[in-house]
């Protein structure tokens, strides 16, 4: 599957790699009349759809694309910054509590619209492209999600137990895997083409991913991009998740009959024998 | 290779799968155990949400239990009619147990019950069995080889002064309907709680409570078994989704197999020294739950149902 995808990738970065110059020109030369060129971003995700199916472990998925306009030689080359974020969903955090001998949870708390995913990739390390403050105030990186985490929270005293919460939230997220960080995740190949790969793990949650592409230069914010991706159960897998939701009760009935069939069927094979 | 499990929600190795419900099976055979109480505390300990594994537990001892039944009943081994007593107290508990997991899941406590219910119950059956295998151990030495002679139960006891009574042709008993029920009811709890048959409550509690004959004994407890677990897997579908048909599938292709070598490997071996590793196993896994419950945790935060 990665490999497929990877070559798939590297089809499309050719096709893309020779109409550039071109799209270039063209957009710089009519640009140039109005305002100084600034340079623009196009992407793509290597697929669209992630199906979960049987032997599901997690997936890579490669998000590839080329820079428009910027045909301003001499220039410094714009940094990157890439966020995935997953379906928000409504979490529910306990901390635990001694009581007797043993840990209870307890002090239940929720966070009403957190993403179920979130991938932080850039070209290089994220204090050398923008502040802590500007990138915060763009709604971009860990700082901001827990701003929002905390703003979207519910049932904290003060804001200091709001702030442990969304720590607590956010560091529990990565030791899953589900929320990760790295700076050295979009590569250019050429002054042109880009390309990011996000790790997706097999508890990664169903829904829809959106993609947005940061485009950074001189710590100035010049544009971002987005494209999406769905995540969803297939086959096998999500017959049986949605008849166990949508049917329970025939579900149940279901899973009954096939043990007394594997029951019967075993007696059967080892009476022969 | 890596299986998904569309319930559970996890990944996870198919051959750990294989392997587990092989050993777990093996030992029921050669043990003549259910096995429930083996397998759930060790899908717990591989990661599997405790609230799935218990169901999906549950719906694997159908396989077992329902086929053993139907061997016994045409053995003429099954006092039906008991059974039937036995089931009535049974569906009782069931419904109640998996509304009280319904609730615990609610509050966010269900992982903490079931492994509290676990700590408790292995650590009560294995020290009997340790005990018990052990004197066995000694009087088989004693008697040079020879088995210990069985305890005859007395014929009368508190039970038989109940309200309620009703005649069972079959166990040749006159008693009241009263401590089978309740009986029935405990045994519904526990797979409803904890996902196993049960059969290590209800066949004491038949023999020496009840006091009915041991030839319908095992018969009548997989007859009732069979129908509680049948009961359970429903409810447990409808009320929590929490059963997975794909974990259960690959539990019971290998554990019907590892139960058929092990019947014919504990036909071999020294029974006794066997039933002390055995009650050892269950005391090593009762310890390794309780730490997890009493030992200071490295992360206080934790996600509420299992997610």
């Amino acid at each position: 599957m990665k490999r497929i995808s990877r070559n798939l990738v590297a089809a499309v970065a050719l096709v893309v790699s020779a109409l550039v110059p071109a799209a270039a020109q063209e957009n710089g030369a009519e640009r140039a009349r109005t305002s100084p060129p600034k340079p623009r971003v196009v992407a793509d995700l290597s697929t669209h759809t992630v199906a979960i199916k049987t032997d599901f472990a997690g997936t890579r998925v490669m998000l590839f694309g080329a820079l428009v306009g910027s045909e301003e030689e001499g220039k410094e080359r714009p940094d990157l910054i890439i966020v995935v974020r997953g379906p928000s969903k409504v979490y529910k955090l306990h901390r635990k509590k001694r009581v007797g001998p043993i840990w209870i949870n307890s002090n239940e708390r929720i966070f009403r619209a957190a993403p179920g995913y979130y991938a932080l990739l850039s070209t290089r390390i994220m204090d050398d492209i923008a502040s802590p403050e500007k990138r915060r105030a763009r709604g971009i990186g860990f700082d901001a999600l827990k701003d929002h985490l905390m703003a979207t929270g519910e049932g904290f005293r003060d804001l200091k137990e709001a702030e442990e919460y969304a720590d607590a939230f956010i560091r529990l997220m990565r030791g899953k895997g589900l929320y990760r960080t790295n700076d050295n995740g979009v590569n250019f190949s050429g002054p042109y083409l880009f390309r990011a790969t996000f790790d997706l793990p097999a508890n990664v949650p169903l829904g829809r991913y959106e993609a947005d592409v940061y485009l950074w230069r001189g710590g100035r914010l010049l544009g971002k991009f987005s494209s999406k991706l769905e995540i969803e159960k297939r086959g096998f897998e999500r017959f049986v998740y949605e008849v166990a939701h949508k049917q329970p009760l025939l579900y149940g009935i279901a899973a009954v009959i096939i043990a007394i069939a594997a029951g019967f069927a075993a007696a059967a094979a080892f009476r022969k024998s | 290779m890596q299986v998904y499990l569309p319930i559970a929600e996890i990944s996870v190795n198919l051959y750990l799968l294989l392997g587990l419900g092989g050993i777990v099976g093996f030992l029921s055979g050669m043990f003549g155990v259910g096995g429930g109480f083996l397998m759930t505390p060790m899908l717990m300990m591989i990661g599997i949400p405790p609230a799935v594994a218990v169901a999906t537990e549950a719906n694997q001892i159908v396989a077992s239990s329902v086929s053993g039944a139907l061997a016994q009943y045409r053995r003429g081994n099954v006092d039906v009619k008991m059974g039937l007593i036995l089931l009535v107290g049974g569906i009782v508990g069931s419904v109640i147990g998996v509304q009280i997991v319904k609730i615990l899941r609610e509050i966010g406590q269900v992982d903490l019950v079931i492994k509290l219910t676990y700590v408790t119950m292995l650590s009560i059956i294995g020290t009997m069995m340790f005990i018990e295998s052990v004197n066995a151990v000694r009087k088989a030495k004693k008697a040079g080889g020879k088995s210990a002679p069985v305890k005859r139960p007395g014929s009368h006891n508190w039970v038989h002064g109940l309200p309620f009574r009703m005649r069972f042709p079959r166990s040749k008993l006159y008693i009241s309907v009263i401590p089978p029920i309740l009986v029935g009811v405990a045994v519904g709890l526990l797979a409803a709680l904890m996902g196993v048959g049960g059969g290590f409550i209800m066949v004491p509690a038949m023999i020496y409570l009840l006091r009915m004959p041991t030839g319908v004994v095992v018969g009548t407890s997989l007859f009732q078994i069979g129908f509680v677990t049948i009961l359970t897997t429903i409810l447990n579908s409808v009320q929590n989704q929490t059963v997975d048909v794909m974990l259960a599938l690959i539990l019971m292709s290998s554990a019907v197999i590892g139960a058929q070598i092990g019947a014919k490997v504990g036909a071999k071996l020294p029974g006794e020294q066997l039933r002390v590793l055995l009650a050892l196993m269950v005391l090593a896994m009762c310890v390794k739950l309780a730490w997890g419950l009493i030992a200071t945790p490295s992360e206080l935060f934790s996600f509420a149902g299992g997610h």
